[in-house]
């Protein structure tokens, strides 16, 4: 599903990923994990054509990333930001938002939908009403990943999705996610319980960086 | 009809000393705005003059090309002014502002002066240039506040940008919310003013005319094309410099150039 040859990516004079190379198979469920700074999100940037490496390949789904692909690559892909700092007001724009681009109009979902993985994600039915200053961010950040989820991509691709959530909500988000056999996900987290659920890590430690 | 008062150039200078308030004000506030207003009133006095002879000279020749000469020297300083005071490259934005602003004032010069006026010289100096000269002041405010609204928030808001493009959406509508709010702050107070307009406001135009020695009416009908012309001019202006700056602000993935440092 994705493959990584030789990645290096550099910022100025400041070296954050050397050499990396590692192949995530589809349907896995992949961990990127390190210290802050270690080039997780930067990785995972990178994947999503944000930033350009200086040397090495990234193929999705046997295709190489590059100015032809990138649109096609993007089309196939859900992602939850690690900073969800988006200039929207209520829960339903932030599930919806991604339904007004052409690609997802027909994955639309219906409320009941929602409200069903609302439900499975622990979150009450009312605050589906509410603005987002109503709600604390750990409900933000389930209610970004039902939107990401319902956009039902192949793969999905989460940047510490658990950072603002407790233990039972991770652990329920972990059940659904998990099962989904189909489902490629990518994530980068500092989160035990979610490492240990993965079935595929890439271990980033300050430079010189190392994939395991 | 009189045509108005002449003011002498000894009054004309008696005038000036009604600056001392806002020097006052913006010296009790320490704004650091003094030198920047005393430089303007300069700068506007000097052109004001210039233009004013040249005006005189260039309405006694009424020769097309030099009306469409000077019109275009107009578009060019006004690009320059544009692209400066919204903070932008002019290497990047140079070519996008003047062929918005360009295109712009040939649609509605044309449109003003040709249907609705239906003058047998579109290009007759006492026309064109001052109905140029309002539609560019406009424009220039318009896209100032556009380009500025535009291109900063879209560099504040990566977030919003990626990750509307890595949910699957296109280039165009990912950057819809930032045109939807670059429209909204530019020409909100524009549509303000065109609702208050003879109410609140009595426009500059209307005002010169009347002075001038026209027909009330006359100077009405002009002000209220004016007004609708000065308005989709600045539409025409934003739209088509900030589309046609796309195209050479981002790069072949679809990242703003120079939008930090990307990681």
């Amino acid at each position: 599903m994705i493959s990584i040859k030789n990645l290096t990516i550099r910022f100025q004079d400041e070296l954050v990923i050397d050499e990396l190379s590692f192949e995530i198979k589809a349907g896995s469920k992949s961990c990127f994990t390190g210290p802050s700074g270690s080039g997780k999100s930067t990785l995972i940037n990178s994947i999503l054509g944000f930033v350009s490496p200086q040397k090495g390949e990234i193929s999705v789904d046997g295709v190489l990333l590059n100015r032809h692909s990138i649109r096609e690559i993007r089309s196939n892909t859900a992602y939850l930001p690690q900073a969800l700092n988006l200039p929207l007001d209520t829960v339903k724009e932030l599930i919806y938002y991604p339904f007004e681009f052409k690609r997802n109009k027909a994955n639309k979902p219906k409320e009941k939908e929602v409200l069903e993985l609302m439900k499975i994600f622990g979150l009450e039915e009312n605050l589906i009403d509410k603005s987002l200053g109503e709600i604390s961010g750990g409900q933000k950040q389930r209610f970004a990943l039902i939107s990401c989820v319902l956009q039902k991509k192949p793969l999905l691709i989460l940047d510490e999705p658990t950072s603002a959530l407790d233990n039972i909500s991770v652990d329920r988000i972990i059940s659904y996610l998990f099962e989904k056999k189909d489902l490629t996900l990518l994530s980068a987290s500092h989160h035990d319980d979610w490492i240990k659920h993965c079935n595929f890590l890439v271990s980033m430690n300050s430079i010189p960086n190392k994939s395991n | 009809m009189q045509s108005a008062a002449d003011i002498s150039w000894l009054d004309l200078a008696v005038g000036y000393i009604i600056l001392i308030i806002p020097i006052l004000v913006f010296r009790y506030y320490k704004t650091g705005l003094i030198k920047d207003t005393l430089i303007s009133v300069g700068r506007m006095t000097v052109q004001l003059l210039l233009v004013g002879l040249y005006l005189e000279f260039i309405f006694k020749l009424n020769n097309p090309l030099i009306n469409i000469f000077w019109v275009m020297i107009m578009i060019v300083i006004s690009s320059f002014t544009i692209i400066k005071r919204s903070e932008l490259s002019i290497r990047m934005y140079f070519f996008s502002v003047v062929f918005a602003l360009s295109a712009s004032i040939i649609i509605i010069d044309a449109f003003f002066l040709g249907v609705v006026i239906r003058l047998n010289n579109i290009f007759d100096a006492r026309y064109l240039v001052p109905i140029t000269g309002m539609l560019l002041g406009n424009c220039l405010q318009n896209n100032i506040i556009a380009l500025n609204s535009y291109y900063s928030k879209l560099a504040k808001e990566q977030v919003l940008y990626r990750f509307s493009l890595a949910n699957g959406a296109t280039r165009a509508e990912a950057l819809l919310p930032f045109m939807r709010d670059a429209l909204k702050k530019s020409f909100n107070p524009t549509i303000a003013n065109i609702a208050v307009l003879g109410l609140i406001s009595l426009p500059g135009m209307m005002t010169g005319q009347i002075l001038g020695g026209s027909n009330p009416v006359v100077a009405i009908k002009y002000q209220i094309m004016i007004m609708i012309t000065i308005f989709v001019a600045g539409i025409i202006t934003v739209v088509l410099t900030i589309n046609t700056a796309n195209k050479y602000v981002f790069d072949e993935f679809d990242n703003l150039k120079n939008a930090g440092t990307n990681r």
